[in-house]
């Protein structure tokens, strides 16, 4: 079994762990309210002034990569959720932002995150 | 008769000019005791335009408007909160905060325990900082940042250590004490005597015999007494000598991941010598960082700070600044020759400020860092009285966690406050989700698989999610080295007649000193310049 699962990261071109067919499908609410919930608010108005809102809003509803690539690098004060997300969790929360509040926008698939990923990682903050 | 060697020539330097010349001068002989500024700049002359406002009442703007008052400036500080010192808070009984989209959270330690939520310690060598407590007579403690006897539980790895607490000692011993095994032995092998001579190689090994404390006879690593012992050495004869603690093994350190890359704090502490930021000595002021900004508020003119004043609109003209501001509802309106705008500029970029198209760009490029911290109050100091652990840090590989630190404070008392967390990024906004009591569940889930009295020892708790605090949204500002490149420098010139200043501005970002070495910069050429006009 471990030799196999050495054999499988072999063969992957990047850092991206394989998403086995039999990994349950995420919870996209559940990541909505880990991850994003804190600023922009499980209402998804965001707060005035500070954390922008998801609700209406035309970033998020509009063409899938400029999202994606936000959660994967970040962006002002929004870290980079690039080390921490799985393809497929980045996926559920994004669709969950896109078909709530109102929203109506096309799911994101763990594909469109992939393909978006590349290899780089963010450097990991250190303590003052 | 003497001749002026080195030492006499500084010693008549600090004869005559005091602490800061005998730094410089120590700097500039290469003594290399660090490239920050030792002491404001002195500011000679009073200027004609002579009205400077300073928004922003934490470190930067304080020292700005303690050092310009000084020279003869007439200054104003608007700030908006209704106490001085920015993120440099401490939480005591009694102090409140509320978090954007979050509850009100007023801490319920006990009377004399604290955590301090934003700043925490000092490093030996931020000069500006410990300028400004000697100058304040601000009392110093040591600041335990690097701890033997601590625990690190990574759970990441596999073996027999992952997911185990191990105390730091062992783990170190052990990994120098085997890689200087391995060297010594390939270089009494031959391996290295193409880059040694015969001569550099006994050097080199007696070196490392020394170093990894490996056995003079055959080079092997078998432990040291520093890793600690099995039993401890004590009087008579039983204990008498103790008995040897065995060092774990290559395999399983390796195997465990710990300190593998990826652990946001511990490779600071596992390299050859402490990374520059994380000393083994450091301070901190005794009863709460926030002595240090009411010292330096106490040493202003009575009602220079404007508190609870928040900036609504910044404008300038070729010749004065014009701040609107708002106090309890009513609209107040400030004018001066010059400003020093110290509002992060996480905040700063959404007030409407009127700076350049360049200046707004620029601020673009700096990103702000989520970051949270919890301090958990303990019934009983348990880390102390059970493990023997006085200060220091736990560190962890769970992104969540990070690190639980020890109080460098009220040793052997009764109580005490630990640090829960210290995290970043999207695990500091995962976490700030949660609501207060959430949060100290985390930290207690975690705690109590290194200190078995953990959960039965915690009492309340107090924590801050840094990017949800209003005037701060963040802990530190961020550049990549592309905005280093193109976008810092900018906002390190003035935009007219304002100069920004604070940690943001530095290359000791997130760090007091950061905030006091870049007001002070900026007051110096805001000086030049006024001096000229």
């Amino acid at each position: 079994m471990k030799m196999l699962l050495g054999l499988t990261c072999l063969t992957l071109a990047g850092p991206v762990l394989a998403q086995a067919d039999t990994a349950p499908p995420r919870d996209p609410a559940k990541e909505f309210g880990d991850n994003c919930a804190a600023c922009h608010q499980f209402d998804g108005k965001g707060i005035e002034g500070a954390f922008p809102a998801l609700a209406g809003d035309k970033f998020v509803l509009g063409p899938i990569d400029a999202p994606v690539r936000t959660v994967l690098n970040g962006r002002g004060g929004m870290p980079s959720f690039r080390a921490d997300l799985s393809d497929d969790r980045i996926a559920a929360a994004l669709t969950y932002v896109r078909s709530h509040w109102g929203n109506h926008a096309p799911p994101v698939a763990p594909e469109d995150v992939a393909k978006l990923r590349g290899d780089a990682g963010s450097p990991k903050n250190s303590g003052h | 008769m003497a001749t002026l060697t080195r030492r006499t020539f500084l010693e008549q330097l600090g004869s005559v000019g005091g602490t800061a010349l005998l730094l410089a001068g120590m700097d500039a002989l290469g003594f290399g005791i660090g490239s920050a500024m030792a002491a404001p700049p002195k500011l000679e002359g009073t200027p004609r335009q002579k009205r400077v406002i300073i928004l922003g009442a934490g470190n930067a703007g304080l020292a700005a408007a303690y050092e310009l008052t000084q020279a003869g400036y007439d200054v104003t500080v608007l700030e908006a909160r209704s106490f001085p010192g920015g993120r440099a808070q401490t939480a005591r009984n009694g102090f409140s905060l509320t978090e954007l989209g979050g509850v009100t959270q007023t801490c319920a330690f006990d009377e004399g325990l604290y955590i301090n939520h934003g700043p925490w310690r000092i490093p030996y060598h931020h000069h500006s900082t410990l300028h400004y407590t000697r100058k304040f007579g601000v009392p110093l403690e040591l600041f335990n940042n690097d701890n033997d006897a601590a625990f690190l539980l990574y759970e990441k790895g596999s073996g027999a250590l992952a997911g185990k607490p191990v105390r730091k000692g062992e783990v170190v011993a052990d990994l120098l004490g085997y890689s200087s095994e391995i060297l010594a032995k390939l270089s009494r092998q031959g391996a290295l005597d193409a880059q040694l001579t015969a001569d550099e190689r006994e050097q080199f090994v007696a070196f490392l015999i020394e170093f990894g404390y490996l056995s003079k006879k055959d080079l092997s690593y078998t432990g040291a007494p520093g890793r600690g012992f099995e039993v401890e050495p004590g009087a008579g004869v039983v204990p008498g000598p103790g008995k040897p603690s065995r060092p774990h093994t290559l395999a399983d350190l390796l195997s465990s991941r710990i300190g593998a890359p990826g652990s946001a704090m511990l490779p600071g502490l596992l390299h050859s010598v402490a990374d520059w930021e994380q000393q083994r000595t450091m301070f901190q002021p005794v009863n709460g960082m926030e002595q240090i900004p009411k010292a330096i508020a106490r040493h202003l003119p009575d009602g220079m700070i404007r508190f609870s004043t928040e900036v609504q609109r910044i404008r300038q003209s070729g010749r004065t600044v014009t701040i609107n501001a708002v106090r309890a509802g009513q609209p107040e309106s400030f004018t001066a020759d010059w400003c020093i705008c110290t509002i992060p500029l996480s905040v700063l970029k959404r007030i409407d400020h009127g700076l350049s198209a360049r200046s707004k760009a620029a601020m673009e490029q700096c990103s702000y860092t989520p970051v949270g911290k919890i301090g958990l109050q303990m019934k009983r100091r348990f880390w102390e009285e059970d493990h023997g652990i006085y200060g220091g840090h736990v560190f962890t590989d769970n992104g969540a966690i990070n690190t639980i630190a020890m109080p460098s404070t009220g040793w052997q008392g009764q109580k005490g406050v630990l640090l829960g967390y210290y995290n970043f990024d999207s695990d500091a906004a995962r976490i700030s989700a949660k609501s207060p009591a959430q949060r100290a569940e985390v930290a207690i889930a975690f705690g109590e698989k290194i200190f078995p009295a953990y959960r039965e020892s915690y009492e309340s708790s107090f924590s801050v999610a840094w990017h949800r605090v209003k005037y701060n949204l963040g802990g530190w500002g961020n550049w990549s080295d592309e905005a280093r490149a193109s976008a810092y420098p900018i906002l390190c010139e003035p935009d007219g007649r304002i100069y920004l200043a604070g940690e943001h501005l530095s290359y000791i970002g997130g760090w007091q000193a950061g905030a006091f070495e870049s007001a002070w910069q900026q007051i110096g050429r805001l000086h030049a310049r006024a001096m000229k006009s």
